[in-house]
């Protein structure tokens, strides 16, 4: 009897390891905030629409709310469900790995941040937004110098509002600092951190406060709580750039340009590799603006705002990140900016 | 220098909401109705507000929607804490919970999005210049250009003072919370009078809320009211809700927010600039009990 059932059960296990080979036709996406920032989820949650849409599976969103609490059961009902998860770890990366252990079959991908486990079962997706935020940086430090446009000042300062003083936003700081000094190196570069995700008012402030010292263009990296920003800029009339989705239009003549982070198209590539089987398990996988994945959105509402010539020169720029002409060097933790 | 007008109208923003919630929780503190709901009321004010202004296309409408929403809200909570005499502290929490759930689940069943509502049809309520004070070069910055609900927050605490202090109405309502079977033996129902504090309450916070979704940022954001709500009844549990003192630690608080974020162009650390105001309401504290005491001995 007892062998019986062990053929059963071996029989079983091998014949949905057969079924997930041909196609895995369920998908997590497991984030560690909310659904709507208007940017960074909302961008991997476009993506897996995309995926649900094209290849007909199965998804779940699970939300952890930035409540730690929430993180493992939610990874461990992602894992028990799906066959491919993916997942935005970034504070979790102890419980990710705990988790992908418990489920060796199943497919974890780490966007993001990168995630060592020592079995190499979990699969990273990270992002050089250093190089985005070099172009954002770059953008910025021409608009400012552009006097004839409404409500730029001959000084030369520009600002950034950041969520954290975390290392994904500090990347983006270092990338925008470098972006800047990189056009003119008497760019003043002023940034501020309000340390909160998802209070406008809180940006707002902020971004009203370095207006006031007088940047011309404040460029978020808070999330929800940076749509303030953009709010700002259209109340003094000031200018700001949007980050990781395209925010373009939130207000309009104000918002010059966004600085994408595709993370959405990063999964649909994932999800493809993994159909066609070129993706590797345990791999690292880099995307930046070679890819495709990091870039400025540029866009009807850039052109109303910049002329034509400071765009090319924006789009020259983007083209020689992507072919590699130009080096962004990625950002070291703890180095001083 | 035009830096440091824009660091206290900053200041002044970020109090007005602290400011109305603490107001009209002053009403329910003298009545003696343990009222920690006033961020829940905020957060369906805010959310309201944006519905009739979006709906209606007018601010005024937006901002009647949010005061007649606060308000049901702080009728529910006086009717479970005060009619049902059942705990003001567990009819508080519900009440939070509820308008953070039921804002967020109307958010999405209304508008179909997650997160934050923004749309250009938001009217939001205009900003006042004042004739001819706007044209004094620094003063007119500090004190033109506000939203109306500035000034009106500024107007309120001068005649909640009076209300409370002077008014025959202001008595009966410490009565009530100081000795509530001495009033009834006067004739006075304690049970109207604790209502009428947390209608009242329920108005403030509804303005308070307006202001954050219609008058200062024009969008509704899940949780926008974000523990403002919580910061005004500390102030009035520090200043035994005395409208003038509220006032002053409203703007103190704002204030100490606003430099918060100023103080970050100098080497100290965001995380502790972020402490600005909280330890400057703790030094608040310290320095008014310890003169407290010197008064009583």
């Amino acid at each position: 009897m007892k062998k019986i059932s062990l053929i059963l059960m071996t029989l079983l296990l091998a014949s949905s390891i057969a079924v997930f080979a041909a196609a895995p036709t369920k998908i997590a996406y497991v984030i560690n905030g909310s659904l709507g920032d208007h940017a960074f989820y909302d961008s991997g949650y476009a993506g897996l629409m995309q995926i649900k849409k094209e290849f007909g599976v199965k998804v779940k969103v699970l939300e952890c709310k930035f409540d730690p609490s929430l993180y493992y059961p939610s990874l461990l009902t992602a894992a028990r469900w799906a066959d491919v998860i993916f997942v935005i770890s970034y504070g979790f990366e102890k419980e990710l790995a705990r988790i992908a252990d418990r489920f060796p079959k199943k497919v974890f991908v780490n966007v993001d941040t990168n995630v060592k486990d020592p079995k190499h079962l979990i699969t990273s997706v990270v992002f050089r937004q250093e190089e985005g935020a070099f172009l954002a940086g770059a953008t910025a430090a021409i608009t400012t110098t552009l006097t004839q446009l409404p409500g730029i000042n001959p000084q030369k300062i520009i600002g950034a509002v950041g969520g954290d003083d975390d290392i994904v936003i500090k990347a983006f700081m270092y990338g925008y600092k470098k972006g800047a000094h990189y056009i003119d190196p008497a760019t003043k570069v002023k940034i501020v951190y309000i340390g909160n995700w998802d209070d406008p008012a809180k940006g707002k402030q902020a971004a009203l406060q370095l207006y006031a010292q007088g940047a011309d263009v404040v460029f978020q990296v808070a999330a929800l709580a940076g749509i303030g920003v953009l709010k700002a800029a259209k109340e003094v009339g000031k200018y700001a750039i949007g980050v990781d989705s395209n925010e373009n239009s939130i207000a309009p003549g104000h918002v010059i340009t966004s600085d994408l982070k595709e993370v959405g198209k990063s999964m649909y590539k994932i999800y493809k590799m993994i159909l066609d089987g070129t993706f590797k398990r345990g791999h690292l996988y880099s995307f930046g603006v070679k890819e495709g994945m990091v870039g400025l959105a540029i866009d009807d509402y850039t052109k109303k705002i910049l002329p034509k010539g400071v765009i090319d020169r924006i789009e020259r720029l983007q083209q020689s990140i992507a072919d590699g002409k130009l080096k962004i060097e990625p950002y070291k933790a703890g180095e001083d900016m | 220098m035009n830096f440091f007008a824009v660091l206290l109208k900053e200041s002044i923003n970020s109090a007005t909401p602290i400011l109305l919630a603490a107001l009209g929780g002053a009403f329910t503190y003298y009545a003696n109705v343990f009222n920690i709901a006033m961020e829940g009321m905020m957060l369906t004010g805010a959310y309201f507000g944006v519905i009739g202004s979006y709906f209606f296309g007018s601010w005024a409408i937006g901002l009647l929607f949010a005061i007649i929403s606060s308000i049901i809200l702080s009728t529910l909570f006086s009717f479970f804490a005060v009619y049902l005499h059942s705990d003001e502290f567990v009819t508080g929490i519900a009440i939070n919970m509820l308008a953070l759930g039921g804002t967020t689940y109307l958010l999405r069943s209304t508008f179909h999005v997650k997160g934050a509502f923004i749309s250009s049809k938001i009217i939001s309520i205009p900003s006042w210049k004042i004739p001819f004070l706007d044209h004094i070069p620094l003063l007119g910055k500090v004190i033109s250009g506000y939203s109306a609900i500035v000034y009106i927050g500024f107007l309120l605490a001068i005649i909640v003072d009076i209300v409370i202090f002077h008014t025959s109405f202001g008595l009966r309502l410490r009565a009530t919370g100081e000795e509530e079977v001495a009033t009834r033996s006067l004739g006075i129902n304690p049970l109207t009078v604790k209502f009428i504090s947390a209608v009242l309450s329920g108005l403030f916070c509804g303005i308070a809320g307006a202001f954050l979704s219609l008058g200062y940022i024009n969008l509704f954001s899940e949780n926008m009211s974000n523990g403002r709500g919580w910061i005004s009844l500390t102030i009035i549990i520090l200043v035994k809700a005395r409208p003038l003192g509220i006032l002053l630690l409203s703007l103190l608080f704002g204030f100490f927010g606003a430099l918060g974020v100023m103080l970050q162009n100098s080497s100290i650390p965001p995380q502790f600039t972020s402490m600005a105001p909280y330890i400057a309401t703790l030094f608040a504290l310290y320095v008014y009990s310890k003169q407290k005491r010197k008064g009583s001995l």
